[in-house]
């Protein structure tokens, strides 16, 4: 292989391996986004009571190009949008919202972190 | 300018959905509000969430972002029309909206995540719907 063909594989092999870094690395921001809560995405996190809304978020990857973040607790969507108007003790409602609205900041804060 | 008043940015976001044609009581932020079963209301909220400075400069522009969350609650069991209520709502939020608050802000609704709006969720005789409109403010 020539120089030329192996330095092309090589800056190949290393973007495929930042690429791969940034998208682990949003779709970790994200769930702490989520769960936590988050200075990118203005996110609280998610209320705890008795923990069980919190411990349930997972991140899961169904294809090597996607992630998932999600909860099988059923009262999730009423504490997110806040339905029965509870006067929250600690973290907030509407942390799923802001992190969507928020993804674009993750992404590039996520990525400059790793261009360094 | 480069302090915004978020209390002029949720007046101009509020004016804009008292725009909504047939828009039934609606709860204001932080004020009592009781329910009357059987009758539909709108609940609305501001959720600031950053702000990032766009330049090196201490006294570079700001960018602010947040979300104005309005959920409409609209009687269970009463079919499609919660849902189209929702869209009436989302509707008048348009990506790329600019709204002029008091303070002379420029609220400008986002269009890389346009607003959008969940689905209906069934609790307590409610049938509720969440519409989220997240927006951007520049100061100069």
């Amino acid at each position: 292989m020539s120089d030329f063909s192996a330095s092309i594989h090589n800056f190949v092999t290393k973007v495929q391996v930042a690429n791969q870094r940034v998208f682990l690395g949003v779709a970790t921001e994200a769930l702490r986004s989520i769960v936590e809560g988050s200075e990118l995405t203005g996110a609280p996190g998610q209320p705890v009571d008795t923990g069980n809304l919190r411990a349930s978020w997972q991140l899961t990857f169904p294809s090597p190009t996607s992630a998932q973040i999600s909860t099988n607790v059923e009262y999730a969507p009423i504490i997110e949008d806040n339905l029965r108007g509870a006067k929250f003790r600690n973290h907030g409602p509407n942390s799923v919202k802001l992190t969507r609205a928020g993804l674009p900041r993750i992404v590039e804060t996520v990525a400059a972190r790793e261009a360094k | 300018m480069s302090v915004i008043s978020h209390t002029a940015v949720h007046l101009a976001l509020r004016n804009r959905l008292l725009t909504v044609s047939g828009l039934p009581a609606r709860a204001n932020e932080n004020k009592d509000y009781t329910p009357v079963a059987g009758t539909a209301y709108v609940r609305e909220k501001l959720a600031p969430a950053t702000q990032q400075g766009v330049g090196i400069s201490t006294d570079s522009p700001s960018e602010y972002t947040g979300l104005y969350v309005v959920t409409y609650f609209g009687v269970e069991d009463t079919g499609l029309a919660v849902s189209t209520s929702a869209d009436a709502i989302l509707a008048v939020f348009t990506k790329g909206l600019t709204l002029t608050a008091t303070d002379g802000s420029v609220v400008r609704v986002r269009s890389d995540v346009a607003p959008w709006r969940g689905e209906v969720i069934t609790n307590d005789g409610w049938a509720a719907c969440t519409i989220s409109i997240p927006y951007r403010i520049l100061t100069s």
